[in-house]
């Protein structure tokens, strides 16, 4: 044999999570460790339930196991990742003692499961916000993908914008309104909240679009035709999330997204138009719900499996290549690592490009648009890519000391 | 046009047309979709012929019962018709017995063969396994059954990629070629094959298992030998296609002419 098993590195790969995407982070993480390059790594598979418990175990790589959730988690270990640095593995915990009272009956030795590094598959909240990148930088543990300012900058849709606005990448006007607002007499509070955001420049007309502030895969989103309607959308956000944004609406809109790697410089893949079944706005169901565009494919593929126009020949070339060079801008401003998707939109009506949005984590990491990019890029290659960078920035952080004393205290 | 009483028309699927030509053939109860995936990955710095095996997919059977020898003849045939000076053969399972005996026989056409959890050595059948092939015929059974009440395609969808080279009774007007696929041994063949040869494996394979693999390998000079770990019969099943491809196109790299 060529290959042996001792040389192998684990890499913990974390889904699931507390977010409303939970399910297709399990999409994403199942599919990413089908690619992934098991004669270099040994993938463990760590499930976030919808509780925030962490699990790990060989059964969680088939998806009949998710079936019969929350059943199937008794047959798993139960792990944490404790935030002390230098352990570099995940603790079992709820071991008890069996035999109850022997001289070792009340205490049981720690077992622990060394992990080289770790690869969040988290999509939206607590997984792909700067939460759990913070647990992994208190127990300084190599992770792939964007550190905890750049995944937090990332998905609030309301900073990001602003600050790059402020490096010149277009982005619509927009304001952000926040549920506390309304704590007391809703009523009259909604009324103010409208007429605030009403005399915002740029905001004076309707239709406006309405969508809360950290969530993505369009949930809660929705176009207010007028003051009634924009009532409504603001209560239909406040239900997902503390925080709302409202932009003006673009009627007549394409959208256009591109993904973006970090290498020795942030390298941009081909354009996609994603496709809507409707014709307005893309559902969750247009995401993640309809069939897979292979035939006899999985009844889901994720984001793998939407219908979209992979680098469309009748598309503007110098729209593509304004997309192209606004996203890696964006990612190495925002400061992302890993792979990211960046979503625009253009105003057809204006031929006008704007930022949307920047997902640090995308569905499906976003291979689909690398393996038709020009030259083509593996998804085992992108997995191999993002390890490689990771356990590279950790390296490089390491190199920088750090003093810690107490001589202040004692002056 | 007059088609040979052995000739049977083949299906075949191309992808890609930059680059060396390469073959992809599938194994039993399959048909060029189940290497579909793999082949759109390599289609995009080679040209991929994806062919239906006769009796498969879309190519019909051919009149007589065949050994593998003849459907190599086949293939050979087939390269000769399109011009094709010299091919890199892919083959999983029964279609890596084709591409041994194509090999053995055709050298010169034959620029290198790469085989996938190949069929092709005998082997006795142990307690376990004697007990896995009855356990695949009862749930054959009784998933059809399921299939007809409730109009879902397990047997289909699940149970025919996973079972069915295992399956002698599904083998339909193909069961005589299936028991001489499977009585056959190609030790001989292998052993005289002097071009490069790359075998992959995946580890956790219960039709032909990685001791097959690591027979192939000692058998035929110079190979090339990776085990996939964590992957079945079908390494290349989903996004395994771009594990494969990735040791697939290391090893084509290195032949002359790339
Ligand atoms: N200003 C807007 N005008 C019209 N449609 C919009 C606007 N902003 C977003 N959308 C539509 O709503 C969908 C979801 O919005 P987006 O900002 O991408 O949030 P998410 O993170 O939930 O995907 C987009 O795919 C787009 O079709």
């Amino acid at each position: 044999m060529n290959n042996g098993d001792n040389k192998r590195q684990t890499i913990a790969v974390l889904f699931g999570g507390r977010s409303v995407e939970h399910e297709i982070s399990i999409i994403t993480a199942l599919q990413m460790i089908e690619a992934m390059d098991t004669v270099k790594y040994r993938p463990l598979p760590v499930y976030v339930a919808p509780t925030g418990k962490w699990y790990c175990g060989d059964e969680l790589l088939k998806k009949e196991v998710y079936k019969n959730m929350p059943a199937s988690l008794s047959g798993l270990k139960e792990v944490v990742l404790l935030p002390t640095p230098g352990l570099n593995s995940l603790t079992v915990i709820g071991l008890r003692s069996k035999g109850g009272f022997g001289i070792f009956g009340s205490k049981v030795a720690e077992e622990t499961i060394p992990v080289d590094v770790f690869f969040p598959c988290f999509h939206g909240s607590y997984g792909e916000d700067g939460c759990v990148q913070g647990l992994f930088e208190l127990a300084d543990v190599t992770y792939t993908g964007s550190d905890v300012v750049s995944s937090a900058l990332s998905m609030s849709k309301y900073h990001c914008k602003k600050f790059l606005e402020s490096h010149d990448i277009p982005v619509l006007p927009s304001i952000v309104v926040s549920k506390a607002e309304l704590d007391q007499g809703m009523g009259s509070n909604l009324a103010k909240m409208r007429e605030r955001i009403l005399a915002q420049p740029g905001l004076g007309n309707f239709p406006l679009f309405v969508k809360p502030a950290t969530l993505g895969s369009s949930i809660g989103v929705s176009k207010a035709d007028d003051a009634a309607g924009l009532d409504a959308a603001l209560l239909k956000a406040f239900k997902y999330d503390v925080e709302a944004i409202v932009e003006p609406c673009l009627d007549d809109k394409m959208e256009i997204n591109v993904s973006v790697m970090d290498d020795v410089e942030a390298v941009a893949s081909v354009v996609e138009i994603p496709v809507s079944s409707s014709g307005n706005e893309l559902t969750y169901e247009d995401k993640y719900m309809r069939p897979g565009s292979k035939k006899n494919g999985p009844a889901s593929s994720g984001m793998a499996g939407l219908a979209r126009v992979i680098n469309p020949t009748d598309l503007d070339p110098k729209l593509k290549e304004q997309a192209r060079s606004y996203a890696k801008r964006a990612f190495e401003l925002i400061g992302c690592a890993g792979v990211a998707r960046i979503d625009f939109m253009v105003d057809l009506k204006k031929g006008q490009l704007y930022f949307n949005e920047i997902n640090p984590l995308p569905g499906s990491l976003s291979y689909y648009l690398w393996v038709n990019s020009e030259p083509a890029v593996l998804y085992t290659d992108m997995i191999t890519l993002m390890i490689e960078r990771a356990q590279l920035r950790k390296k490089r952080k390491a190199s920088v000391s750090v003093d810690i004393g107490f001589k202040a205290l004692f002056k | 046009m007059i088609v040979a009483a052995n000739t049977p028309v083949l299906n075949t699927q191309k992808i890609g047309s930059q680059g060396h030509p390469i073959l992809l053939m599938h194994g039993w109860g399959q048909s060029l979709y189940s290497l579909q995936a793999l082949g759109e990955l390599l289609g995009k710095t080679h040209q991929v012929h994806l062919i239906d095996l006769p009796g498969f997919g879309k190519s019909p059977a051919p009149d007589e019962d065949w050994d593998t020898k003849q459907y190599a003849e086949r293939i050979y045939q087939y390269v000769k018709e399109n011009n094709l000076k010299q091919v890199d053969l892919l083959g999983h399972s029964f279609g890596g017995r084709v591409s041994i005996r194509l090999t053995s026989a055709h050298p010169e056409i034959v620029r290198s063969m790469i085989l996938i959890n190949s069929g092709g050595l005998k082997r006795t059948l142990t307690g376990k396994r004697k007990l896995r092939a009855k356990y695949s015929g009862l749930l054959s059974k009784t998933i059809k059954q399921i299939d007809k009440m409730t109009g879902s395609k397990i047997f289909e969808n699940w149970f025919v990629p996973r079972f069915a080279s295992l399956d002698y009774k599904n083998a339909g007007s193909l069961r005589n070629i299936l028991v001489k696929a499977v009585t056959e041994d190609v030790t001989e063949d292998a052993q005289k094959i002097k071009n490069p040869t790359f075998i992959l494996w995946g580890e956790k394979d219960q039709e032909t298992p990685l001791e097959s693999g690591e027979r192939f390998h000692a058998l035929i000079s110079g190979s090339q030998f990776v085990v996939l770990p964590g992957k079945d019969h079908f390494p290349f099943l989903g996004d395994g296609a771009h594990l494969c491809a990735r040791y697939i196109l290391n090893f084509l790299k290195t032949l002359p002419g790339e």
